[in-house]
């Protein structure tokens, strides 16, 4: 079983140049953490999450070196954290997808290795075909895709868990329901 | 030390061993100066290079190291590694940021204080990497432009670090070398270092500070900081402060102890250590000690190991003596002209290229001018020079000091770099005001 059969089709997706604003939107309206961005080719080029929104908040300097792990001397000011959304919201999402940490999956993976990797990201996985002229998005995998695939597989062994998991959220598909 | 126990046993292909280590020690050094491969690497290779081609033994090469430096740089930094993680830099920081109102002007004078008086006592790397993170903060803050923070403490921490025995790589070598106490440092050139700060930051003030302006509203967050809660973990604090006012006491009375100062600074580490771990898990201990040890900057400490080799490789062959002499040949061997001269060539090497591989060489070539000075205790202009010449003479451009681009480097992460021409046009005036400075101070204070 291979990642392909358990990940989630035609997912939504932003373009490198969409404000970070209407990726927010998207992301509210259906529920999902991570959006996989496109650049005009429609090549896929990285990942816009809610982690990344987070990193943006944050001032330049807590988020480039450790020896500013703690921020708890800052005043408690949630009019700056306010002002720094607004301006993060009319940037253009590329400039803000994390490619240090972006974990690819190809689309023949064997599951556990697929486990192994969401184990590891701090996201869904895009899941790619990786040819000569760049990473062509083919479906996202995201925790819940894990476990309902898993639990689908059940059968009577288990009818609450198994009914649970295979109606929740799939993340960054349009096809979950 | 006995040269004739270095002496050349198995030079391969019969090459002559003068030919072998000038080449080898060249082209060390212009594979350094090209920074295409990391400089601890080259070192290393061309110091096992040495050995191999029979220049050196092994033996040999050994007593070329100096276990001073390379010792007191690791038992510093691991004392820093441990001290950092208790918050006491960041207090400092935001205290004194606090303590002039946060105006911005008054901050970039606190900070620029602070970075040299922890530049003198710690090393410059260390204490920008604990600086500039806050500076960082409290600009974005304040809605100013960080450059002229960071180019004040780039100048900061070369020109604090020039003050102690400890204070920057160039001095630890000439103290361990010499050798100078702690206390001769503090005597001889801590007196100059105000003065040369303190112009330093009149022209930042000319330039910059009277022009420099934040709103009352980005001031007050600043003023809004609790900086008492940067302080993680007290006990920590408490156990890093006592080690570290103990080591520096150390140092004060090495003389007194017989001891030097690699052995206390080993012995300081060790204790922090054994006070941070004695009542944990061995499990814990193991991981503590780990990351403490893994904060070390072994690429330094590895580029000593390869460069003390290399440089004991040509002394040995009777180069640096032919530089010496030549050196000599060119003041007339007159005391005034040479230390004056190796005050100016340290400035203007190191502010082009790294100050330790020039420290490292200039070390053995003065030891051998002693005879002509009427011994070793008439070189002491001279080695106030080196350590003068080699400390400020890395505020001269973006590469003359590794702490300058360790702040490069956090101002380009933050969208704020510092690029090497609009630089060097500003801080290499500044460092030719330094050492226009250091030569008078030089000149009267030892020379005439």
């Amino acid at each position: 079983m291979s990642a392909e059969q358990f990940m989630s089709r035609d997912p939504v997706t932003a373009h490198a140049d969409e404000r970070v604003r209407n990726a927010l939107v998207k992301m509210c309206d259906k529920h999902i953490h991570n959006l996989p961005v496109m650049d005009s080719d429609g090549k896929f080029i990285g990942l816009f999450g809610l982690r990344n929104l987070l990193h943006a908040l944050l001032p330049k300097a807590a988020t480039i070196s450790p020896a500013l792990k703690s921020l708890v001397f800052l005043a408690d000011n949630l009019e700056e954290v306010i002002e720094s959304l607004q301006e993060v919201a009319d940037q253009p999402v590329k400039n803000y997808l994390d490619r240090d940490h972006l974990i690819l999956c190809r689309t023949d993976e064997p599951i556990m290795e697929v486990i192994r990797k969401l184990h590891e990201a701090p996201t869904s996985l895009p899941v790619v075909l990786l040819e000569s002229d760049g990473a062509h998005l083919v479906g996202m995998i995201s925790y819940w895709d894990i476990l309902a695939h898993i639990s689908a597989q059940l059968g009577d062994a288990d009818p609450r868990l198994k009914s649970a998991c295979m109606t929740s959220d799939s993340e960054g598909s349009e096809a979950s329901e | 030390m006995s040269e004739h126990s270095d002496s050349v046993m198995n030079m391969i292909f019969g090459w002559d061993p003068v030919w072998v280590a000038g080449t080898l020690f060249v082209l060390t050094y212009a594979v350094i100066m090209t920074e295409r491969v990391n400089r601890a690497i080259v070192a290393l290779l061309g110091g096992m290079l040495m050995i191999m081609t029979g220049v050196l033994n092994q033996e040999a090469a050994l007593r070329g190291e100096d276990f001073n430096t390379l010792g007191l740089l690791t038992g510093m930094m691991v004392i820093v590694a441990i001290t950092r993680r208790s918050g006491v830099f960041q207090f400092v920081a935001i205290w004194s940021a606090k303590k002039v109102g946060a105006q911005p002007w008054g901050i970039l004078l606190m900070l620029s204080v602070v970075t040299a008086i922890f530049s003198a006592l710690l090393d410059n790397v260390t204490t920008v990497l604990l600086i500039v993170p806050v500076t960082l903060l409290i600009t974005q803050e304040l809605k100013v432009t960080p450059f002229p923070f960071l180019f004040t403490e780039i100048l900061s921490s070369n020109i604090g670090g020039a003050a102690t025995l400890i204070g920057d790589p160039p001095n630890i070598m000439i103290g361990s070398a010499v050798p100078f106490s702690f206390n001769d440092f503090l005597i001889n050139l801590a007196p100059i270092i105000p003065l040369i700060l303190l112009m330093t930051l009149a022209v930042v003030w000319v330039i910059w500070g009277r022009k420099m302006h934040a709103s009352d509203e980005a001031r007050q967050n600043i003023m809004d900081f609790n900086e008492k809660n940067s302080i993680t973990d007290a006990r920590l604090l408490k156990q890093s402060l006592f080690v570290l006012a103990t080591v520096i006491s150390g140092f004060i009375f090495a003389h007194q102890l017989h001891l030097e100062p690699a052995t206390i600074a080993l012995f300081g580490a060790a204790l922090l250590l054994l006070l941070t771990n004695i009542k944990r898990s061995s499990e814990s201990q193991a991981k503590d000690v780990h990351a403490s040890f893994a904060e070390v900057e072994w690429i330094t400490i590895f580029f000593f190991v390869g460069l003390f080799i290399l440089v004991h490789g040509v002394e040995h062959v009777g180069l640096l003596e032919r530089l010496a002499n030549a050196v000599l040949d060119f003041t007339g061997g007159d005391l005034t002209n040479t230390a004056l001269m190796i005050l100016w060539i340290s400035a203007i090497f190191s502010a082009l290229v790294d100050n330790i591989p020039f420290v490292a060489t200039m070390i053995p070539v003065i030891k051998s001018m002693a005879p002509v000075f009427g011994g070793a205790e008439n070189l002491a202009p001279i080695w106030w020079s080196l350590a003068l010449g080699a400390c400020l003479g890395g505020n001269g451009s973006l590469i003359g000091a590794s702490a300058n681009l360790i702040v490069a480097g956090y101002a380009e992460q933050a969208g704020h770099p510092i690029r090497f021409v609009p630089f060097m046009l500003l801080a290499f005036p500044m460092m030719l005001m330094s050492i226009v400075i250091a030569t008078i101070y030089i000149y009267f204070r030892f020379l005439v």
